[in-house]
């Protein structure tokens, strides 16, 4: 198991690298930032001046080794933007995508489990049915057109939640149920035909002879069972809903790090999209090691 | 007689409440678009900050009558220009600043020192001066000597532009904490969620029916619509032009002009009967109507009426289609290669009607003869394309052109000489349009606007790097019982003193 962790914190150090490389290189080729920052009326001089003072006139290679050396000492740089530290910058926008994304997952997983669970006890029923048709409606609707409904139907017209913002449990509901509602119904399919599955095999139908509770043998021997894909899914759902919270991060107007970075992008804020990915390619490496330590747990065979 | 005098004084009770009052003291929520990157005075040149802090927390020393264009005394009583380049202000007495500390000439040379210093980086030095320098001395207590390093006849009206901050004000970096003279003082920002301005109870000069104002950051439009139909905001700003004519949307004019710059070195654009052509070809109100719910009207030249130097006489080209076929027949049977592909570039991302409107342009185009596709940019690579020389490369770019300052020469300066990126004339133009450029520049009074009006009418008419689609209107939505005039400036100067809430 200890072997299985340093080689996957190897691969996650060597990647890293190389993400830094391939982010630095590609962001530089979009050009350079001064016509963002300086005023469409500023002569060329003050355009030359502000390329010089920021470094963007050495060529590529030297600023990525002033960048490199500048990152063994943890400094990120500064955002051309804000004109503060990147890192603070990103540091301070990653909680609220880290709520926005722990509670859009235990929703979903709540959500996906519950129904795949009774879904997979009467296949063809009503409640497989309603399962399935949750899962191709969800990943068919676009995550903007559902937040705007849900802002339409359920703050304007209702009036029973807020439109935006983040600052009471009731601003959280719209963009969580948006959010997870595709995962939700992904987690409920392979819940479902993960169930079916388990519940057909000879230790469950053993079970099922000498009497077990229902309840009992659905949620403790064939649930756990059935969970290994499940664990796979969610870790892929998470890093997914991680990147793409950007969408509902803007409608409900979360301060979060998706926002963040896309914006760095369009402003050309280099400092920031680079710590940004340092940051989100660390927690998806985090995320990953964990996910590893679960299937261990899980699944025994793992562990050789 | 009792019963008489009850009735009268429940009449008059009844009248006084249901004529609406209007609340000292309220608190309004207003849902904008975008959070300031900064705070800081020396950064407040762009709409974000501009519309939160100018006017409300930060004062200049002068201000610009939004009626007549006039340049008013604010912070400065009165100024004179003593040399060239040399101005002196007379600071007005018993102004304070939020943190108790007195407005004097000390403070304000301070204050505009810093935003010429190397440890401060502050992008009003070069929106406002550009590469001139100003140095500013305290020559009595309220006496302050401005000299700038070349002579510039406009500094009042500049400095209309230029918050003054404390003494208190780091010199070393920018702050998040600014520190005025106005109505109002920055109470909290809350990065990601709202800033809060409080009334300054120490305020010099009258006192706003608006106590207290709250700015909430919401970058969907539908969103800031619908927080004012639910009542968690008062005002939106920035609303779809669809709304016009909707239960609390306001309209007014903006400073900015929609133009079609034309990369006129190469064929056909460098070609002057084809520039002629494309003005002709472009049915300027058809699209006003039909993509901009009629919310701006077109445009005859490069600046907005609101911009001294504005020229009443050009004439907007009329829409005639046949004219411009006409025009492009002739240069092809002179040789001019007019099939040669164009690329019209356009802010994809600005706003929903943009890739509407170009896509309408090149089709109109194409209907006269010409050969032209539309690519539609992200902001970055516009603004590459927009201040760069054009060789080679057959472009058309469709972008918005604002000036806030008021004075002809912040684009003039910007945009017509040949030194400029952004100029795309050759030698034959330049002969003329460099010389008129400086010429214009130095010269004052009914002078400056009759060399800046002739100017224009010359890059107008016989130059035609640029064809002018529209200038455009702006909306915002209030609840019912808030009172609030917009005007052109309201984009980048929202006056908190100007709302009345009932």
């Amino acid at each position: 198991m200890l072997r299985m962790l340093r080689r996957r914190i190897l691969e996650s150090v060597l990647s890293l690298v190389f993400l830094l490389v391939v982010v630095f290189i590609l962001s530089r080729l979009t050009g350079d930032p001064s016509s963002l920052y300086l005023p469409e009326t500023a002569s060329d001089a003050v355009r030359e001046e502000f390329a010089r003072a920021k470094g963007f006139n050495l060529p590529i290679w030297q600023q990525f080794l002033t960048y490199m050396g500048d990152l063994s000492r943890f400094d990120f740089g500064e955002s051309l933007r804000q004109q503060r530290p990147a890192l603070s910058v990103v540091l301070e926008a990653y909680p609220a995508t880290l709520r926005l994304v722990m509670w859009t997952i235990i929703a979903a997983v709540t959500t996906g489990v519950l129904l795949g669970c009774l879904a997979s006890l009467r296949p063809g029923s009503l409640i497989d049915r309603l399962a399935v048709g949750l899962t191709v409606t969800a990943a068919s609707i676009p995550d903007f057109w559902l937040a705007l409904m849900g802002i339409l139907v359920f703050a304007i017209t209702l009036g029973w939640l807020p439109t935006s913002g983040m600052s009471t449990p009731a601003h959280w509901i719209l963009p969580v149920v948006v959010l997870m509602l595709r995962p939700a119904g992904s987690i409920a399919q392979v819940v479902r035909g993960s169930m079916i599955s388990i519940l057909g095999a000879p230790f469950i139908r053993a079970a099922r002879g000498r009497g077990l509770p229902v309840r009992r043998l659905v949620f403790l021997h064939a649930l756990r069972n059935a969970a290994i894909p499940v664990i796979t899914l969610v870790g892929v759902q998470t890093a997914s809903i991680l990147n793409g919270a950007v969408v509902v991060e803007t409608i409900f107007a979360f301060p979060g790090i998706g926002r963040l970075m896309i914006s760095a992008i369009l402003d050309r804020d280099f400092a920031v999209v680079q710590a940004a990915v340092v940051v989100i390619a660390l927690a998806i490496f985090t995320l990953n090691i964990i996910i590893d330590l679960i299937y261990g747990w899980v699944d025994p065979r793992v562990r050789t | 007689m009792k019963r008489a005098s009850f009735a009268a004084l429940s009449a008059a009770f009844f009248l006084m409440a249901s004529a609406g009052t209007f609340a000292q003291d309220a608190a309004i929520t207003i849902a904008v678009p975008e959070e300031p990157a900064g705070v800081d005075f020396c950064n407040s040149d762009t709409t974000a900050p501009s519309r939160i802090l100018r006017g409300n927390v930060g004062e200049g020393l002068t201000r610009r009558n939004v009626e007549t264009g006039v340049v008013e005394p604010l912070l400065a009583t009165d100024w004179r220009q003593e040399a060239p380049g040399v101005w002196d202000f007379t600071l007005r007495e018993g102004v304070t600043f939020h943190d108790g500390s007195a407005l004097n000439a000390e403070a304000a040379a301070k204050s505009i020192n810093r935003i010429f210093s190397d440890k401060v980086n502050c992008s009003i030095r070069a929106q406002l001066f550009g590469a001139n320098k100003a140095i500013a001395e305290a020559t009595g207590p309220q006496a302050l000597r401005i000299t700038m390093s070349a002579p510039d006849p406009i500094l009042p009206l500049r400095l209309s532009s230029l918050p003054i901050s404390a003494p208190s004000t780091p010199e070393d970096g920018v702050t998040d904490q600014p520190v005025g003279t106005g109505p109002y003082r920055m109470a909290s920002w809350q990065r990601g969620a709202q800033i809060v301005l409080e009334q300054y109870a120490d305020y010099w000069g009258d006192k706003p029916d608006v106590a207290k104002a709250t700015y909430l950051f919401r970058p969907e439009g539908a969103v800031r619509v619908g927080m004012v139909d639910t009542r968690e905001a008062d005002v939106a700003t920035n609303v779809a032009l669809d709304l016009l004519g909707g239960d609390g949307v306001l309209a007014y004019d903006l400073p900015n002009t929609i133009i079609m710059r034309l990369d006129m070195q190469d064929a056909p654009l460098s070609d002057i009967r084809v520039r002629r052509a494309i003005g002709h070809a472009i049915d300027r109100q058809g699209m006003i109507d039909g993509f901009l719910n009629g919310a701006g009207e077109p445009a005859a030249q490069i600046i907005s009426r609101f911009v001294d130097g504005y020229n009443p006489d050009l004439k907007v080209p009329e829409f005639d289609p046949a004219l411009a076929a006409d025009l492009i027949k002739q240069a092809t049977a002179d040789g001019v290669d007019t099939k040669a592909e164009m690329t019209y570039y356009v802010l994809g991302s600005a706003n929903p009607y943009n890739p509407l409107i170009a896509q309408a342009m090149a089709e109109q185009l194409n209907a006269i003869g010409l050969n032209v596709k539309v690519v539609s940019l992200e902001r970055a690579a516009m603004g590459d394309i927009l201040l760069s020389k054009g060789n080679n490369r057959r472009a058309i770019l469709q972008y918005g052109h604002d000036n806030l300052l008021g004075d002809a020469s912040l684009t003039v300066n910007a945009i017509f000489p040949s030194s400029q990126k952004r100029s795309q004339i050759g030698p034959e133009f330049a002969a003329m349009i460099d010389p008129a450029v400086e010429k214009a520049n130095a010269a004052v009074g009914e002078e400056r606007t009759r060399l800046y009006r002739e100017l224009i009418e010359y890059w107008t008419n016989e130059v035609i790097q640029d064809v002018y689609f529209a200038t455009l209107q702006g909306a915002m939505k209030v609840r019912p019982g808030i009172s609030y005039e917009p005007n052109f400036q309201t984009n980048e100067i929202m006056l908190l003193s100007d709302f009345s809430v009932e």
